[in-house]
């Protein structure tokens, strides 16, 4: 229809003869050509109309993707008050995960969108809550629970029975059976701090538990909220410890030290030597020790050790030695950036940056490197944080983006989104991760030194004798304060003893106790009970 | 029940906008007056029907009284519309209908949202909440009677090109006007009121200058004109600036920019004006704080989320909301953007009736542009073509400016789109700009008729050379780029006779031969009087052929 026909006889112009005189053409006989209004318009009005025609169709175009793109950060966003426009009409949809093949209901609204929270404290942080501003899964995922999209068909049903329309269910990745393990070996001993359990292969995140936990039933309720809120416990039980809660690494930063060092020296894990005399170690007039047995007040003595053992000894001397004159203080900060320390997670849900002393500005004193060597100092780590670096080991330097949303379904069952794994990054190369596998295995056994032939009992070997499972793990004091109290840590992860000792990991494990001790006394516990059940049931 | 009425009333909609911006386009295509009347008499029943569908779901919703008063309110918008497009069709024969159609049906979407805003509150108030309904729609009303009766008047525009400077003064004394006496609204000073009447002079000041620039610019572009139309120019944009209109004085610099570049034909006034509008872009924004303002809103709204970015923010949140389909009438909450029903009356309609409709909106809006552009190009007066031309380009410029700065395309200047958007001024100076439209079209087609008309009676007896030249009669060339309403008179070369006896339709690719010297005796019988100006001889200019008569 739009093809090109030709122009009319005397559509661009025609002669006239030339009464002026002006452009006479002797020629042309004395006529001239002159161009016709029509004509000489049509390129400007044909431009015009591509112009802005294009500008037209950019627009749309960019406005169109934004808002389908964007709709969900808008929707979530606090003034954006449509949420409540959706639950006049909706109810909020159920939060579910597994247990042993069987769907729970871990958040389940009424047809008056009054919401209940079945296993109440257990799951308390992870799941959150929707009133008050909500919490957790709940907030994270309002978009998904408050819109339904059951077909028209069950919408006409709801509405002859004048109930509001069920919204999406959204399925965790959850697991009822291992959270309920974690929940309560922590608080069998009244234990307050974070759990978190993660299978390494995927990311998927099995258990997240923090104490002391409250009622998500009451949140609702103004007395309650109030005082949650104002902290008049003084125990903080709204946040959540695992994602949100920053502590001093301890021990458990002996990893990203053995890590740099590796990397900078594959050769280390033969050849590293070092002797542990008095328990002390000195450099530039700065001294750093080694654990002080609490009753006899006598540093540690380790003696000659190789990387492993000193590992396995957590030995403050060896690894102050190794920050402080064997590794390249550029090179560390690429890898402590790397390992995302003072940088942003992989993870959607609300959660604190780790901070490192090291990627502070300005020039680091002898007395801090040796902190952070062995992470006091100003160096924080949240447990989420420890667990992806323990995740990345575990799965041979990838580390996979941890999350709790396995998938999306209408109320019908139907399947709107499945979430997959999905690799974050790289934060080591494999033959990295397998020597740090090897040192972390070291932790959890009793050997026979080569060098000294004592045995060298590793800070965790209480694992040492367990058959249903390899342990794999470092264990971590920090101090904090001015008295002798320090948190306990405990990361590490598990491979099946169906599998052989080098075979994948499957559980990834971190336990922290706030103000609990001495790592191996009281972290070490609390992972290897819920390991244990996990296995032994 | 009310999710089965919202639902299916949201589908209805956009299904009928889909269909009617379809004909809408269709038009172009298709030839033959019949199949332009068929698609006419359909997009009057689709307006009809989509105000019924719309207006019924509001009023399920609302119920009561005030259900009742909107579905009346409804009934008299559609009487008043239908009576209307038959009226203008009598009593204006050769109106280019598809554009009117268009307009009435941009006018029906903002009368269905208006309502919609006035009569349901957000939290779930229904009721009569304020009478902006009907003032819109006593506003269209009379704009659409002014619309009627403008080309009753039309033997005076040939005048009006030689009035340009004193338009030119007139719209800037206007404007003074303004920057002196006026009100503050929304922080921009634009308004003054007059006898309980708002007034947004610069929304008709905009006619007046096209006008000027028409007249200015319609003789042969020389220095001293491009000067002195340079200088008009700028002082409306320099007034607006001062009077922190930044909307209106975009598009005063755009139309003046693109009239100049129409009408001398150069590229290099283009890219000369393009230029020189970035260094005061740039200007301004180092000048004025409330430019920078808006450049940092536009760029992250959600940064000042309490106070400037608010209005900006709530508009995407509504847009975003409605997806493809809409949330459905009633089932949004436009409301909650300040100032929605005039300057953000998209974001309102996207966020109830979905994205599609939106894009169909949009899509009718550049329908209604390239229709006018499209008359423009049949034009030989120059006068006409400069007029429609800078008319259609004020028109989509502004729809630009409005739907971008909504949809966080471009920063956002506060002006309405026009037709849909409340607000008197806006609606009444856009109906009496596309009055003039037609009026020059009716003009345009009443000359042609009367051209042809009397070359008959001179040659009554001679015959047509359809036989002769081999093309089969009905089979005529028409213009290249794309036909406006009815069936465009193409005047070929006045030498030749071929015109069919209806006198509309020329009979096309005539024989070169028959006789290049015969016009001159044609034309021995006008006498310069009687030959209106801009005589539309294929745009060859008068002075080429009338010198001598």
């Amino acid at each position: 229809m739009w093809r090109r026909r030709k122009d009319p006889p005397g559509e661009g112009g025609v002669r006239i003869p030339d009464t002026q005189g002006k452009k006479a053409d002797p020629e042309a006989g004395g006529e001239v050509y002159v161009e016709s209004v029509r004509h000489k318009a049509r390129l400007q009005i044909v431009f015009t109309a591509v112009l802005f025609s294009a500008l037209f169709v950019v627009m749309t175009v960019c406005f169109c993707r934004y808002a389908i793109a964007n709709r969900r950060v808008l929707f979530d966003n606090d003034y954006n008050e449509r949420d409540a426009l959706l639950e006049e009409h909706n109810r909020r949809g159920r939060i579910l995960a597994y247990e042993d093949g069987e769907l729970r209901e871990l958040a389940v609204s009424d047809n008056e969108n009054h919401r209940t929270y079945p296993y109440g404290e257990q799951f308390c942080h992870v799941v959150g809550f929707s009133a008050m501003g909500g919490s957790g899964i709940d907030e994270y995922m309002k978009y998904e629970l408050l819109h339904s999209d059951i077909p028209f068909e069950s919408k006409l049903v709801c509405d002859s029975e004048e109930e509001r329309y069920p919204g999406n269910d959204v399925y965790t990745t959850l697991d009822v059976t291992m959270q309920k393990y974690a929940y309560e070996a922590m608080t069998e001993e009244g234990h307050y701090g974070a759990v978190i359990v993660t299978e390494p292969s995927t990311g998927k995140i099995l258990a997240m538990v923090s104490t002391p936990g409250f009622e998500p039933d009451t949140v609702s309720e103004e007395w309650y909220w109030d005082y949650l809120r104002t902290n008049q416990s003084g125990n903080s039980q709204l946040v959540n410890r695992a994602t949100q809660g920053l502590y001093a690494p301890g021990s458990t930063f002996k990893i990203v030290d053995a890590i740099e060092l590796l990397q900078e020296d594959p050769s280390a894990i033969y050849s590293f030597r070092f002797d542990c005399v008095d328990g002390e170690y000195s450099y530039d007039g700065e001294n750093i020790h080694c654990f002080e047995d609490t009753r006899t007040h006598r540093y540690e003595v380790h003696g000659k050790q190789t990387l492993a053992e000193a590992f396995a000894h957590s030995c403050n001397s060896a690894f102050s030695k190794i920050v402080t004159e064997m590794l390249d203080e550029k090179r560390f900060r690429k890898t402590l950036k790397k390992l995302l320390f003072d940088s942003e997670l992989p993870y959607d849900l609300p959660y604190s940056e780790s901070h490192s002393q090291l990627l502070e500005d300005g020039e680091i004193s002898v007395h801090n490197l040796m902190q952070v060597a062995i992470g006091q100092g100003t160096t924080g780590v949240s447990p989420l944080h420890m667990n992806m670096i323990t995740m990345a080991v575990a799965n041979g330097g990838v580390l996979m983006r941890p999350y709790l949303i396995d998938r999306v379904c209408t109320a019908e069952d139907v399947l709107l989104q499945q979430y997959n794994p999905r690799q974050a990054a790289a934060l080591m190369d494999s033959d990295t991760a397998d020597m740090v596998r090897q040192l972390m295995r070291s932790v959890t056994q009793v050997t026979r030194s080569e060098l000294t032939g004592r045995d060298v009992w590793g800070t965790a070997s209480e694992f040492a004798d367990t058959r249903e499972y390899y342990a794999f793990g470092k264990t971590g004091t920090a101090e904090f304060g001015d008295d002798n109290d320090s948190h306990a840590w405990f990361t590490g992860f598990s491979v099946d003893a169906e599998n052989t000792e080098d075979g994948k990991p499957d559980l990834c494990i971190t336990v922290l106790i706030e103000n609990g001790g001495v790592g191996s006394d009281k972290a070490v516990p609390v992972a290897k009970k819920i390991l244990d059940r996990w296995y032994g049931e | 029940m009310n999710a089965y009425v919202v639902s299916l009333s949201k589908y209805v909609n956009t299904g009928l906008l889909v269909c009617f911006t379809l004909l809408a386009y269709a038009g172009f295509a298709v030839r033959g007056n019949l199949a332009r009347r068929v698609i006419e008499i359909v997009q009057r029943l689709i307006l009809a029907a989509f105000l019924v569908n719309a207006n019924f779901a509001i009023a399920w919703i609302v119920k009561g009284s005030a259900g009742r008063k909107l579905l009346l309110l409804c009934a008299m918008e559609i009487l008043f519309l239908l009576s209307f497009m038959v009226l203008y069709r009598i009593v204006h024969e050769m109106a280019n209908m598809l554009l009117f159609n268009n307009i009435c049906m941009l006018l029906s979407i903002g009368f269905v949202m208006i309502s919609r805003i006035a009569f349901y509150g957000d939290s779930g108030s229904t009721g009569y909440r304020s009478n902006e309904p009907i003032k819109q729609f006593v506003m269209a009303s009379a704009g659409l009677m002014i619309m009627l009766i403008i080309p009753l008047f039309r033997r005076f525009f040939d005048a009006m090109r030689h009035l340009g400077i004193i338009f030119g003064i007139a719209g800037i004394i206007a404007l003074d006007a303004v920057l002196l006496l006026s009100s503050e609204t929304n922080g921009a000073m634009i308004t003054y009121t007059l006898a309980r009447f708002t007034f947004q002079p610069s929304e008709f000041v905009k006619i007046l200058y096209i006008l000027m620039l028409a007249g200015l610019l319609s003789a042969e572009v020389t220095f001293e004109r491009g000067i002195l139309a340079t200088i008009l120019a700028a002082v409306h944009v320099g007034i607006l600036v001062l009077s922190t209109d930044l909307g209106s004085a975009l598009i005063f610099f755009a139309v003046y920019l693109m009239m100049l570049f129409m009408a001398s034909g150069r590229w290099s006034v283009l890219a000369g004006g393009a230029g020189l509008g970035a260094v005061s872009a740039i200007v301004l924004y180092t000048q004025f704080q409330h430019v920078q303002d808006r450049v940092l809103i536009w760029k992250d709204p959600f940064s000042d989320i309490d106070g400037r970015g608010f209005q900006i923010a709530q508009s995407l949140f509504a847009i975003s909301y409605g997806g493809p389909w809409g949330a459905g009438l009633t089932q949004g909450m436009p409301t909650k953007i300040p100032y929605v029903e005039s300057d953000f009356i998209f974001a309102a309609i996207t966020e109830e009736m979905g994205l599609v409709f939106g894009i169909c909106l949009l899509l009718l809006c550049v329908n209604c542009f390239l229709r006018i552009l499209a008359l423009s190009a049949s034009y030989s007066n120059r006068f006409f073509q400069l007029f429609t031309y800078g008319a259609a380009v004020c028109y989509i410029f502004q729809t630009f400016l409005t739907v971008g700065g909504e949809t966080k395309f471009i920063p956002l200047t506060g002006v309405t789109l026009p037709l849909v958007s409340y607000g008197g001024s806006s609606i009444l100076s856009t109906l009496i700009m596309f009055g003039m439209i037609e009026m020059i079209f009716i003009l345009h087609e009443e000359r042609t008729a009367h051209f042809m008309e009397r070359y008959e009676m001179e040659h009554a007896g001679e015959g047509f050379p359809e036989e002769e030249s081999g093309v089969p009669p009905g089979d005529f060339p028409e213009e290249g780029l794309m036909h406006a309403g009815r069936q465009d008179v193409i005047v070929t070369d006045p030498s030749s006779h071929g015109f069919t006896e209806e006198g509309l339709v020329p009979a096309g690719s005539l024989g070169e031969d028959s006789g290049t010297g015969n016009y001159k005796d044609y034309y021995k019988g006008f006498s310069s009087d009687e030959v209106p100006d801009g005589f539309p001889v294929n745009g060859i200019s008068e002075e080429g052929i009338f010198e001598d008569t």
